[in-house]
């Protein structure tokens, strides 16, 4: 009795334990629902949060769903249900041992089988293709030919029936397969021989009934395991704080969730902007360049990154936080601030605003990119900050013009120096600008050929005496051709001693020209003439021009000999001849006097010819005559003295250091200081040498009002160093050297004690200074020994003499006012007291000493 | 053995060079415990004591005083020999 009891109890327990409803379970229960991540109060910094949860299920059932729950929608729900507890299926099969038997039943029959430890899932139940069975059934409670309880029913599908959902069966439980006749005329049983079939999961039961000849009509079911345990993970978005819990169902029906709940917070702090550059003031930039933007962002769930610069939001791509970001941006004319922004994934945006400086922003520079040789090009640079512009063309500085900001400098483009040249501007000779390129093209002037064919000029040939037309030879002519203002100028050559008709010129660029033409003419029977004409302007409008000769019979030679005032022969004189030919006015002759003072043309006698004489710094003279003689003397009137320039006029130089001996093993700024009130530098330089020459520092400088150069220099052990130094004005240049010599200071010199008399003194040794610096101390003790020495060495050596006795005393103040032993009253600015009385001794022993001699 | 008075001036002078180059020879030895001295007061510092800014300018004055002595010396040999 007490044995039955006993197992009742037992039995009640296990039925208590078995379909206990979970409830609220945590770790450490049999069942339990766990917590994994995130933790309690835990500060997301992504939208999207992983939750992670475990479930744990004990008592012979297995796990049916895992459930997270948020509070996202305002109110707690069943959300997020996890089934699909997965693990590979096994087949049971019946195996294809003979024995099967089917009977003519009147209700279904199946195999019996019991699980083994675990609890598994039947998922399917295959059959033997002869077989008619329509449908397959898991149940248990077997009674003749029925279940008490069936679990599932699947409908054959070929051979296979397939469970909806699989069917959850209890470890150590007894169970049975059962398929419907199908359409036969009796029913089947399917059950294994008298032997037990045992398979991984599952073992069959051997059944009753005799044997028959349809066999292995089902023969296999596919099962797989029960999960107890899992751990699940959810990835949801959130918005804001979210509580959160989870919960599990098993097989039994039985559920639970966790006892507490959690709360995940989301990220409300502003991502930190840290900007490196640009701030502050940074040395140069031009408008258009660009600038660079280094920005450091420190937020773990950065977003997003950008700055507003001139109202337009621009993207930092990529953006890391932590580090320093780098983009280039480009820099617009009044725009030296913007404002960088970033935010997180929650929103949280912060913001910077900074502005920044240049010490030299260059607004602008104008010139042309392409140019030709001889064309003047101006260069101009619009730049705030500098006091002096030097343009670096090609390697080579022109100093600039300033007008408020506008710096300008025109040059004249050489010749033979083709291609992209280097522009560069140096901005008070410490910051460089940006380099661009200037494109030089070739300048050409030519007789026509099939390169060049735009004609610019067109000479022909007549005669003066009835403008009949005629062919000329050129025995030589020089054609100076400029683009510019002329100082720079390409020459060309021509000679042609065949007669022609005309000689036609062509130029390239197709644009105004300046020709200074120089041609010798002459055909057969027409002496040679002089086409000497100064600049003029050529276009592709081609320009006629046309010579007049005179023929051997019609004229004579005339010279003009030119003088000044001072009867001196003038040369240069610039001397044409004109004459009426067809009504209107036309050179006949042109030359230049030679260093005689002369010039001869072939003139015609029989007509008025005026004949113009024009010299720089003379009055222009007229001639108008008859040439009937072969000499003429012109006198011209004016002129000036030549002007002795002065290339040192205003100019002042200063080198440092100012004294001769420098101490070795000292760095030194030696520097060379030019100024000029008057005149323009078209350079200076100084270089800095060793005593043998050799070059240490070489330097230059193109401002035109002078500059310093400086440079710093370690004197180490040399002796001597010397500097040689110049100027260019007027193209004339000046120079100039000076040297210092190195001492190296002994310690053991008596100048060395003094020096360190000098130094402790200044250390107030024995209280020296007392209140008032020294003063009284100094006074008193310079007092003492003035009179002391000259007492002492007066008296013992029997000196009567007073400029001997002032001697001593000035030697002795002198080296007093050398330790700087003679104190300074404070009213005494102009010069120090040691120093005038330095002097004033001196001058006083020199007195008496020339008082004595003449005594 | 007399020495007439040119002989005695050489002599003298002679003499007095002598002692003169071989006071300088000695400077190099003195040198170094002068450089021992002042390491040892820290003269470079002026914030000694002013017992020992004294020492250091005794110290300092050695070599002058030292060279001074020895010319007095060269000297006096030959003002003595020319008497």
């Amino acid at each position: 009795m007490k044995r039955l009891l006993f197992l009742v109890a037992c039995i009640m327990i296990l039925g208590l334990v078995s379909s206990s409803v979970w409830g609220s379970i945590g770790s450490g229960d049999d069942s339990e629902i766990i917590f994994n991540s995130p933790a309690d109060a835990n500060i997301t910094l992504t939208l999207d949060v992983v939750f992670n949860c475990s479930a744990n299920v004990t008592g012979g059932s297995i796990l049916k769903n895992m459930s997270l729950y948020t509070n996202q929608s305002g109110t707690w729900e069943a959300k997020n249900t996890t089934t699909s507890f997965s693990s590979d299926y096994v087949v049971q099969a019946l195996t294809t041992e003979a024995g099967y038997l089917t009977q003519a039943q009147t209700g279904r029959y199946g195999s019996r089988f019991t699980t083994k430890t675990d609890a598994i899932q039947i998922t399917n139940v295959s059959k033997s293709g002869s077989s008619t069975a329509t449908t397959a059934y898991i149940c248990s409670g077997e009674t003749g030919t029925t279940c008490a309880e069936t679990f599932g029913t699947a409908t054959f599908v070929g051979n296979l029936a397939t469970f909806t959902s699989p069917i959850d069966l209890n470890a150590s439980t007894t169970y049975k397969v059962v398929a419907d006749k199908g359409g036969a005329s009796y029913n089947r049983v399917y059950k294994t021989r008298s032997s037990v079939v045992d398979n991984t999961l599952l073992s069959w039961i051997s059944a009753e009934g005799g044997y028959t000849n349809e066999m292995g009509q089902i023969f296999e079911m596919y099962a797989k395991l029960g999960i107890e345990s899992s751990t699940e993970t959810w990835t949801r978005r959130i918005s804001e704080s979210t509580l959160w819990a989870c919960g599990a169902c098993d097989s039994d029906g039985d559920c639970g969730f966790t006892v507490t709940n959690r709360t995940v917070y989301v990220d409300t702090t502003l991502p930190q902007i840290t900007v490196q550059s640009p701030s502050g003031t940074t040395d140069y930039n031009y408008i258009g360049g660009n600038e660079t933007l280094n920005v450091t962002f420190d937020d773990n769930g950065l977003d997003m990154c950008w700055y507003n610069y001139n109202g337009t939001n621009i993207t930092i791509d990529g953006c890391l936080t932590g580090t320093s970001n780098s983009t280039n941006f480009t820099l617009e004319s009044d725009n030296t601030n913007m404002t960088i922004y970033s935010n997180d994934s929650f929103g949280n945006e912060n913001s910077t605003f900074i502005n920044w400086t240049y010490t030299y922003l260059e607004n602008n520079r104008t010139y042309n990119t392409t140019s030709y040789e001889t064309a003047g090009e101006t260069f101009s640079i619009n730049v705030e900050g500098a006091s002096s512009v030097t343009l670096l063309y090609n390697g080579t500085s022109y100093t600039t013009t300033k007008s408020g900001n506008d710096f300008t400098r025109t040059l004249q483009m050489p010749i033979g120096k083709l291609g992209n040249h280097k522009i560069i501007f140096s901005l008070d000779e410490t910051q460089s600008s940006y380099t661009s390129y200037q494109n030089v093209l070739e300048v050409m002037f030519t007789l026509c050929n099939s390169n060049y064919t735009t004609k610019f000029l067109n000479i022909s040939f007549k005669d003066e005496t009835n403008s009949s037309a005629l062919t000329a030879s050129i025995p030589t002519s020089t054609f100076n051709y400029y683009l510019g203002d002329g100082t720079v100028y390409k020459t060309y050559t021509y000679i042609n001693n065949t007669e022609n008709t005309n000689y036609e010129f062509c130029a390239s660029p197709n644009r105004a020209l300046y020709v200074d033409e120089l041609i010798q003419y002459k055909s057969s029977g027409y002496p040679q003439r002089i086409y000497d004409q100064s600049a003029i302007s050529l276009s592709n409008t081609i320009t006629n021009t046309i010579l007049y000769l005179l023929s051997s019979i019609d004229g004579i030679y005339v010279t003009f000999q030119v003088y000044s005032g001072q009867s001196a022969a003038l040369e240069g004189v610039e001397v044409t001849s004109t004459r009426i030919i067809d009504g209107s006015t036309s050179i006949v002759a042109q030359g230049t006097t030679d260093a005689a003072g002369s010039v001869t043309f072939w003139l015609s006698p029989d007509f008025s010819h005026i004949n113009t004489f024009v010299l720089t710094g003379y009055e222009t003279t007229i001639l108008s005559i008859f040439p009937t003689q072969s000499l003429y003397t012109v006198t011209m009137g004016g002129g000036t003295a030549s002007t002795i320039i002065d290339n040192a006029e205003g100019v002042t130089t200063t080198t440092s250091p100012s004294t001769t001996f420098l101490d070795a093993n000292t760095f030194y700024t030696f520097n060379y200081t030019i100024s000029s009130s008057t005149l323009t530098l078209s350079e200076y330089g100084m270089n800095l040498t060793y005593d043998n020459g050799t070059v240490i520092s070489l330097q230059t400088g193109s401002i035109s009002t002078g500059g310093t150069l400086d440079f710093s220099f370690n004197t180490s052990n040399n002796t001597k160093l010397q500097m040689s130094y110049y100027y260019i004005t007027n193209s004339t240049k000046i120079n100039g050297s000076t040297y210092w010599l190195i001492i190296e200071t002994n310690n053991y010199s008596i100048y060395h004690f003094f020096t360190r008399i000098s130094t402790f003194i200044s250390a107030n040794i024995f209280g020296i200074l007392g209140d008032d610096d020294g003063y009284f101390a100094k006074a008193m003790i310079s007092i003492l020994i003035i009179i002391m020495v000259t007492g002492v060495i007066s008296s013992r050596y029997g000196l009567g003499s007073e400029a001997a006795v002032t001697g001593i005393m000035f030697g002795i103040v002198f080296m007093l006012n050398l330790f700087d032993m003679i104190p300074n009253p404070d009213f005494l600015t102009l010069i120090s007291l040691g120093d005038f009385l330095v002097v004033f001794i001196a001058l006083l022993a020199i007195g008496l000493i020339i008082k004595e001699e003449t005594r | 053995m007399k020495i007439n008075k040119r002989g005695s001036m050489i002599f003298g002078i002679t003499i007095g060079i002598f002692i003169y180059i071989m006071g300088v020879l000695m400077l190099p030895f003195i040198i170094d415990d002068i450089d021992t001295a002042r390491d040892a007061l820290n003269c470079s510092d002026s914030t000694i004591t002013d017992g020992n800014k004294i020492n250091c300018l005794l110290t300092d004055i050695t070599i002058p005083y030292f060279i001074l002595f020895f010319v007095s010396l060269l000297l006096g040999f030959v003002a003595g020999s020319i008497k």
